[in-house]
């Protein structure tokens, strides 16, 4: 016999589980159709795809005679440009052509989850900026540049720093589109700082000589802090100095890895009261 | 019509709705938008499964007024409850056309329908039939930047329409369509009707009033007048008609010295006083005529010279 507690917690489970359900189909609405909306527009498409791996192989033609380890730091440095450069633009733009269009005032009034359209974009934004970085390195090796991984370890460490990098530069977007609520702005002025970026620390890191700044801050900017723990655990190399990417001393302890994760929580959790608050109107958190 | 699992929410509220509670009920609607009042003090009640249309000029705060009707605007004062809830707080009872608004452009037709359809719980099959009846089930699998005015307009109703819940908010949904497709709206409209879902459409023309089980004027950010179309027609003072180069000569006898263009020639209301003041019938080369005030007369005379308008 069925008591009045089981078939509460039966009704409990049906709803979490409808709820489930229901977030889980918005993030997969949202990241389909940013995808879409990329892969609809050829412009868009090789802007933000062939933008990195072009430069790297623009890179290559001029580095004539550059050590192997050389080309290979810079096209990580490059790579995660293009990554940086895909996550301002492509979030930036399509979150404001639906501020733009007033589709927030249609998505209010429909029982949205704040945190699925988020988790939505920043989905397909790691997709296509995953796209760009792998195309970037192999235009590294195509210019005589060689990857391997460090050790086992490796693999999580370049997985983790990947996808923070991309949630960090994702979310800078979010407060720029959203008080400026201009498609324009979001399409050429929000990767400006990207780019900014990129060429301001020395190709994000990677060729300090380069960089207006120097010394241990390398290894705290959250642009060259990912791109410098990236390029310690796929380039092959030992002499960080001789290759122009040392000092500082290689971000190599666990505690690098740990402040990226910081980063990204801060990040996630201005973008998610952001998102809440100015887009759906919804209180600083849900 | 098939339609895809709604939630139990949902399901739930239309099967509590009672007949005697309205859907909307607004209480001195009041919002701003810095110092510019746009809405200032609406009163307004709909009952469950009526269809209400909300006319006005240009600019006078409709598309506000469905808004926080929505959910999609807070009210800077008074209250708004939907089904008996703060529709802000509660966003699975309304469907709303927002003009404009809910089609992306860079999607066809049939990646919109797809990404709603993923998006809202509620989303039904029934866009199939709507494309279909919109005549533009062809179409689908072109890009929206590429549609016209009107097609995309037919898309957004199909879309909004294919969302199963029990109030339609649609602010123009007829707007830059011809008149065929304006009598397939309205009949979409009148069917969710008979499915005792409760509609408002907000509309500058004619013909959309006549779908309408009630009308509700509004001006300066105030409804001025509500009522069924045959009570307010009733309420509509003596209208005359003359020709344009008589115009100053009516100016001096309508309502609020006012005149308005009309079939060929231009229009007033004329007061009690004036109607026996001036000696329609006597008058040489018949030049005031009196005439059956049509939804234009009714229009100007609630939104500009009503005395509840304060004119």
């Amino acid at each position: 016999m069925v008591t009045n507690t089981e078939r509460h917690e039966t009704a409990t489970e049906r709803t979490t589980d409808s709820r489930s359900r229901v977030w889980f189909g918005q993030v997969r609405a949202f990241t389909e159709r940013c995808l879409r909306e990329v892969m609809n527009s050829w412009t868009m498409l090789l802007t933000v795809l062939a933008l990195p791996a072009g430069l790297q192989l623009f890179y290559g033609v001029l580095w004539e005679g550059v050590p192997t380890a050389m080309i290979s730091s810079a096209a990580v440095g490059t790579a995660v440009f293009g990554a940086m450069y895909i996550c301002l633009y492509i979030f930036g733009y399509l979150l404001a052509g639906d501020l733009e269009d007033r589709r927030y005032a249609a998505y209010r009034s429909m029982p949205l989850s704040p945190s699925a359209d988020l988790s939505g974009r920043m989905l397909a934004g790691i997709v296509l900026a995953a796209v760009a970085f792998v195309l970037t390195i192999l235009a590294g090796v195509v210019t005589g540049g060689s990857f391997a991984i460090r050790g086992l370890a490796s693999v999580p460490v370049v997985v983790l720093a990947f996808l923070l990098t991309c949630i960090f530069w994702m979310i800078v977007a979010v407060p720029f589109v959203v008080y400026a609520k201009n498609e324009r702005v979001a399409e050429y002025a929000v990767p400006l700082i990207g780019m900014l970026g990129y060429m301001g620390t020395g190709f994000n890191g990677v060729m300090v000589d380069l960089a207006p700044i120097e010394g241990e801050i390398l290894n705290y900017l959250p642009n060259t802090l990912p791109t410098r723990l990236l390029v310690y655990h796929l380039v092959p190399a030992d002499d960080w100095v001789e290759l122009g990417v040392a000092p500082p001393a290689m971000p190599t302890g666990p505690e690098y890895v740990l402040l990226m994760v910081v980063y990204a929580v801060l990040a996630v959790v201005v973008g998610t009261m952001i998102v809440n608050k100015v887009l759906y109107k919804r209180g600083w958190w849900p | 019509m098939s339609r895809q699992e709604p939630t139990e929410r949902s399901g739930d509220d239309e099967r509590n709705q009672s007949r005697d509670r309205p859907c909307i009920r607004v209480s001195s609607l009041e919002k701003s938008f810095g110092d510019e009042g746009v809405l200032k003090g609406i009163d307004l009640t709909v009952e469950t499964g009526e269809l209400l249309a909300v006319m006005g000029p240009n600019g006078v705060g409709k598309s506000v007024l469905f808004s926080c009707l929505a959910g999609s605007d807070h009210p800077s004062a008074g209250t708004v409850e939907v089904l008996g809830a703060d529709p802000t707080t509660r966003s699975d009872t309304t469907g709303f056309l927002l003009q404009d608004a809910l089609c992306v452009d860079r999607l066809t037709g049939r990646e919109n329908l797809r990404f709603y359809e993923q998006l809202h719980p509620n989303f039904t099959d029934d866009w199939r039939e709507y494309v279909e009846a919109l005549d533009i089930a062809d179409d689908l699998d072109k890009r929206v930047e590429n549609y016209s005015g009107g097609m995309k307009r037919k898309l957004e109703l199909a879309i909004a329409l294919s969302i199963d819940v029990p109030l339609y908010l649609l602010d123009e949904p007829t707007a830059a369509l011809d008149l065929t497709m304006i009598q397939a709206v309205h009949g979409l409209i009148r069917e969710k009707q008979a499915e005792g879902k409760t509609v408002v459409v907000s509309s500058h023309r004619p013909m959309d009033v006549e779908i309408a089980d009630r009308i509700a004027f509004v001006a300066d950010g105030r409804v001025v007048a509500t009522g069924p179309p045959d009570e307010l027609f009733e309420a509509v003072p003596t209208v005359v008609e003359t020709r344009l180069s008589n115009a100053e000569a009516l100016a001096e006898i309508a309502r609020g010295g006012e005149v308005f263009q009309g079939n060929g020639g231009v229009r007033g209301f004329l007061s009690a006083d004036s109607v026996e003041a001036v000696d329609l019938e006597g008058t040489a080369d018949a030049e005031f005529e009196i005439v059956s005030p049509g939804y234009t007369d009714l229009f100007n005379y609630y939104t500009r010279l009503s005395p509840t308008n304060g004119r």
